[in-house]
């Protein structure tokens, strides 16, 4: 099992296995038994907002599923195993293998990452002009003799009140982003190994960053200090979007 | 945070109830962590563990569940487990297994 999410909206729980399938439970119920859906690859990530789930594949796959339809379906049918429609099919608008995604807390999109230092920014509604507004950038790169080191992009987390987020990479270095003005807010200082995770805290105050040595290197022992994770005490206006000039 | 998971970290959570400021982490050394982190008065935090479960492979991913006393696990040994940690902060209360 690779990831797992839960749904307060819902009170489901969904996780994600290797064997490319989603498994749905209902938290309170203990009658309820657990549905599959067959994925089309290998899921890399999960992300729930309040009305949608995202599952991030391989295959540069993506899935949108709309929550209501979902928890409707699958407690309408006795069948375990279900072929469910996603509400939306695309492809990542990333060129290379998805990482991590995230949703924005309104609900409005979300965020990916991919292991060649990118991230995309897209919008659920399916509507040309929504569409439009999607874009990608580069980040989490390090210029070394005129070449430039790409690092994967790890993780992704929103700010639950000001709607920007963090990205955090194998680089060591964690950025924050305003994902409208397409800016980027703020760069902390390089951690001695790789991000592996991020999360804001629900109001907003802290950020926790958890590191870890890659696998790149091919080492197995794990040198002191390498893993750890810290909680940054935001400034009110750290993670802000920065008002227009 | 003192006592971090002694090998790579997969995953990090803040719990998303309003002003719970309870932090889950799950590990490749087979456990899923929860601290909660305080403040102080001088501003200065500290975060402790409140509770520590053991899996039996590495795991992969943690989230909260209905509550922040609640945690959902999954790990590489095709488990997704449920522990609740309202009663007893040191062991796994309830647990569920969902055998996928």
């Amino acid at each position: 099992v690779k990831s797992v999410v839960y749904s307060k909206e819902h009170s489901l729980v969904i996780s994600a296995a290797w064997d490319s399938t989603l498994h749905v439970h209902q938290a309170g119920d203990a009658t309820w038994r657990p549905v599959t859906i067959n994925l089309p690859s290998k899921p890399f990530s999960l992300s729930i907002s309040p009305t949608k789930l995202v599952v991030a594949m391989a295959s540069r796959a993506l899935h949108i599923y709309d929550l209501d339809t979902l928890a409707r379906q699958c407690s309408a049918s006795t069948n375990t195993k279900l072929d469910i429609e996603p509400w939306q099919r695309r492809e990542s608008s990333l060129k290379f293998m998805t990482r991590a995604v995230a949703c924005m807390p309104n609900d409005e999109g979300y965020a990916s990452s991919s292991i060649e230092g990118r991230v995309g920014v897209e919008w659920f509604d399916p509507s040309s002009d929504s569409q439009a507004r999607k874009y990608a950038f580069k980040c989490h790169r390090q210029p070394v003799d005129d070449v430039d080191v790409v690092y994967p992009v790890n993780a992704l987390a929103f700010h639950p009140i000001h709607g920007t987020f963090a990205s955090g990479g194998g680089d060591g270095v964690v950025a924050i982003w305003d994902a409208i003005a397409k800016r980027r807010i703020r760069i902390y200082q390089k951690y001695v190994s790789s991000v592996a995770a991020l999360s804001f805290s629900s109001n907003g105050k802290y950020l926790a960053i958890a590191i870890s040595p890659g696998f790149e290197d091919g080492r197995d022992e794990i040198a002191e200090g390498t893993v750890k994770i810290f909680i940054r005490e935001l400034g009110e206006n750290e993670a802000k979007r920065k008002s227009a000039k | 945070v003192d006592a971090s998971p002694t090998d790579a970290i997969s995953a990090v959570k803040f719990s998303p109830y309003p002003n719970s400021t309870k932090l889950a982490a799950a590990s490749w050394d087979k456990h899923v962590y929860l601290y909660e982190y305080i403040a102080d008065a001088s501003g200065a935090g500290e975060c402790r563990q409140l509770a520590r479960f053991e899996h039996r492979a590495p795991v992969l991913d943690v989230c909260f569940g209905a509550s922040d006393d609640e945690l959902y696990t999954a790990s590489l040994d095709w488990d997704v487990r449920k522990y609740g940690t309202v009663r007893n902060l040191d062991s796994d209360v309830g647990l569920t297994n969902f055998q996928n």
